[in-house]
């Protein structure tokens, strides 16, 4: 069971997404954009980040990008997006614990990746 | 002073729970809290309920109901109900509503509430108000959350049909394109059991947890209902749904060669969702393109096959003509093969070397056969004849398209790195790969066979002469990487290299 902060600004898809989450047992934030989710991971310190690439206000890419820059990633980041270049994004992104699920997703292979991402034994934490 | 409540916010606040803030103008900020059951199954009679408004919640939880509790604004959360122990409150009203398939407790509570606002009409229109609003919402959360099922069942269908659609491309054996036919199927339908049974009379049973078949005679399965309209849909070609023995079960026909079809029969047991036009239509075009996939698959491993055996015969053709080479061709495809594999040459190319091997000598066809097995030795004019075979298989092969690639291989088989070899005189670096491989098979089966003129060499003897053949008449390298494999064949085969060359083996003996 994780703590999971969801970022997707289709409000359907992000109810589809949260109810899932939910069902698997995960605590699960909800945010509308880029900057919502910031501060959400910011401020509940998430495990796992699920965020969509295009989105107002901040996208995914400024999302990751910034949380690399405050040194507060996530253990565990998967990307949701419909863009063609999903492989692009995928190799440019590239690094541990950082997973890129072209839409429409499986959501058993979602909630298997988050059972994963949740399991794995926590980063030594850095002195 | 007038009361009523609108609803102000919703939030989903953990899994089985939502929660709906109120507010009274004038009065107190309340919020209702709507409690799931965590038994699904465990209804909240009315009875219940008004058991509970009459003062006695732990009715509520005999009955399935976790907790309740009311919170106020200014003070702390006020819990009504928790482990069926109840605090001090005062329940105005409630209504169970189902949302979800899932019995839920729908309750407007009140907290203290100020003696003033404490008129019975007042909580009465603010009951009703917060109760309607509060049913209509659950209404839509079941609406919305209906949908998202859907959704997801959809998205989870849609990535299966994807990834199935992307493994086929990568298996080629009818076998293999069946049992992830299978497999998919299987999930894609979320069935317990799934079966092909075939009009030959075998079944393959699917074992749905771990992915593997095994085969059995469908007539003996000892259930004769099953047995009955397996027999029946195998005389069909629709998809058709029966059901017997508590379970619920879906024939479709999986089209098969010669208008013949199998039938895949799944099923699920009672209480499963029952299957529905969505599932009959995805199964009858999965299994018609699956089938399709099959039956291509078969009839080119048939083709294939003939096209080998054929190929085969007309090579021994060949060797029966020239009394001494039985078994050449076979063993120069084998062992151009072998050294092609040594050298890292590719699986595709590797087929079209062992063909070109094989074939190398077609041309001896047209070769009389008094000077392929002349004792003696021959005039200049009978040489040329046989110089003319590589050239003749060469234009006997050239019309067949698919055999454009070995066509090189059969032209120059015979040049020498020098370039006194013929029919074209090249030098080695001018002699394509595969001639120069089968150059050297070529002469070391020669030379390990007993000929019309001598008899065979030992197996080493012939590698030291091709050894000493190498640089002036064979591909150095080549005569290297080949003598190198061949050891190793000895060393891990002994009985298969004893059966290619028994005379050879016999002469090391002497």
């Amino acid at each position: 069971m994780s703590r999971v902060v969801v970022a997707e600004d289709d409000a359907h898809i992000r109810r589809v997404i949260c109810l899932w989450l939910r069902r698997q047992g995960h605590e699960v934030f909800e945010a509308s954009n880029g900057r919502v989710a910031l501060d959400m991971v910011l401020e509940h310190e998430p495990r796992i980040l699920v965020t969509d690439v295009n989105m107002p206000l901040m996208d995914g890419i400024e999302l990751l990008k910034e949380l690399t820059e405050r040194d507060c990633s996530p253990h565990g980041i998967v990307v949701l997006t419909n863009r063609w270049d999903h492989r692009e994004i995928g190799e440019q992104l590239a690094g541990p614990g950082m997973h890129v699920m072209p839409k429409p997703f499986s959501p058993t292979r979602l909630a298997e990746l988050i059972d994963q991402l949740g399991s794995e034994a926590p980063e030594e934490a850095s002195t | 002073m007038e009361s009523y409540c609108h609803p102000r916010q919703e939030t989903l606040n953990g899994p089985g729970m939502m929660q709906v803030a109120a507010s009274c103008a004038g009065g107190p900020k309340q919020s209702l809290t709507i409690v799931r059951p965590d038994e699904p199954s465990a209804a909240v009679p009315l009875h219940c309920l008004r058991t509970c408004l009459n003062g006695d919640p732990s009715s509520l939880h005999k009955a399935g109901c976790a907790w309740l509790r009311s919170t106020r604004s200014g003070s702390a959360d006020s819990t009504l109900l928790r482990n069926g122990k109840c605090d001090k409150g005062y329940l105005a009203d409630a209504e169970p509503v189902t949302l979800h398939g899932r019995h839920v407790l729908l309750l407007s509570v009140d907290g203290t509430i100020p003696p003033e606002m404490a008129r019975p009409a007042d909580i009465e229109e603010r009951v009703e108000n917060t109760s309607d609003m509060a049913v209509r919402l659950a209404r839509a959360v079941e609406d919305s959350e209906r949908l998202a099922e859907e959704v997801l069942q959809n998205y989870e269908q849609l990535s299966l049909l994807f990834d199935f659609t992307s493994q086929i491309a990568e298996v080629t054996e009818p076998e293999q394109i069946e049992r992830l036919l299978m497999n998919r199927m299987a999930r894609l339908l979320n069935v317990e059991t799934l079966e092909v049974v075939s009009s030959r009379g075998e079944t393959h049973v699917l074992d749905v947890a771990d992915g593997t078949t095994t085969a059995r005679h469908w007539r003996d399965e000892p259930d004769a209902q099953y047995t009955a309209f397996a027999e029946q849909a195998l005389l069909t070609h629709s998809v058709t749904v029966k059901s017997a023995n508590d379970r619920s079960y879906l024939l479709c026909p999986l089209p098969r060669l010669q208008d013949q079809h199998d039938v895949v029969v799944v099923s699920r047991p009672s209480g499963a969702p029952e299957f529905i036009s969505g599932d009959l239509q995805m199964v009858g075009s999965l299994l018609t393109f699956g089938g399709n996939l099959i039956n291509n698959s078969e009839l080119h491993g048939h083709l294939r096959q003939m096209s080998i055996e054929a190929t085969r015969a007309l090579v021994s053709a060949i060797d029966k003509k020239d009394h001494y080479t039985s078994g050449h061709s076979e063993r120069v495809g084998f062992m151009s093969r072998m050294t092609g594999e040594a050298l890292g040459v590719t699986v595709d190319q590797l087929d079209h070397l062992e063909w070109s091997g094989l074939l190398h000598d077609i041309g001896k066809i047209g070769v009389a056969e008094d000077i392929l097995n002349k004792p003696g030795k021959l005039t200049d004019v009978e040489f040329d004849q046989i110089k003319a075979h590589p050239r003749m298989g060469y234009e006997i092969l050239k019309p067949i398209e698919s055999l454009q690639p070995i066509l090189a291989g059969v032209l120059h088989h015979h040049e020498n790195a020098d370039g006194s070899g013929y029919p074209d005189g090249l030098e080695l670096k001018d002699t394509p790969l595969f001639a120069r491989i089968i150059h050297v098979a070529d002469v070391f089966d020669a030379l390990s066979s007993t000929r019309s003129y001598r008899k065979a060499f030992s197996v080493e003897r012939s590698i030291e002469i091709i050894q000493e053949m190498a640089g002036a008449k064979l591909d150095a390298e080549i005569t290297a990487t080949f003598t190198a494999a061949l050891h190793g064949l000895r060393e891990s085969r002994p009985e298969e290299f004893a059966s290619m060359f028994p005379i050879a083996l016999e002469e090391e003996l002497v």
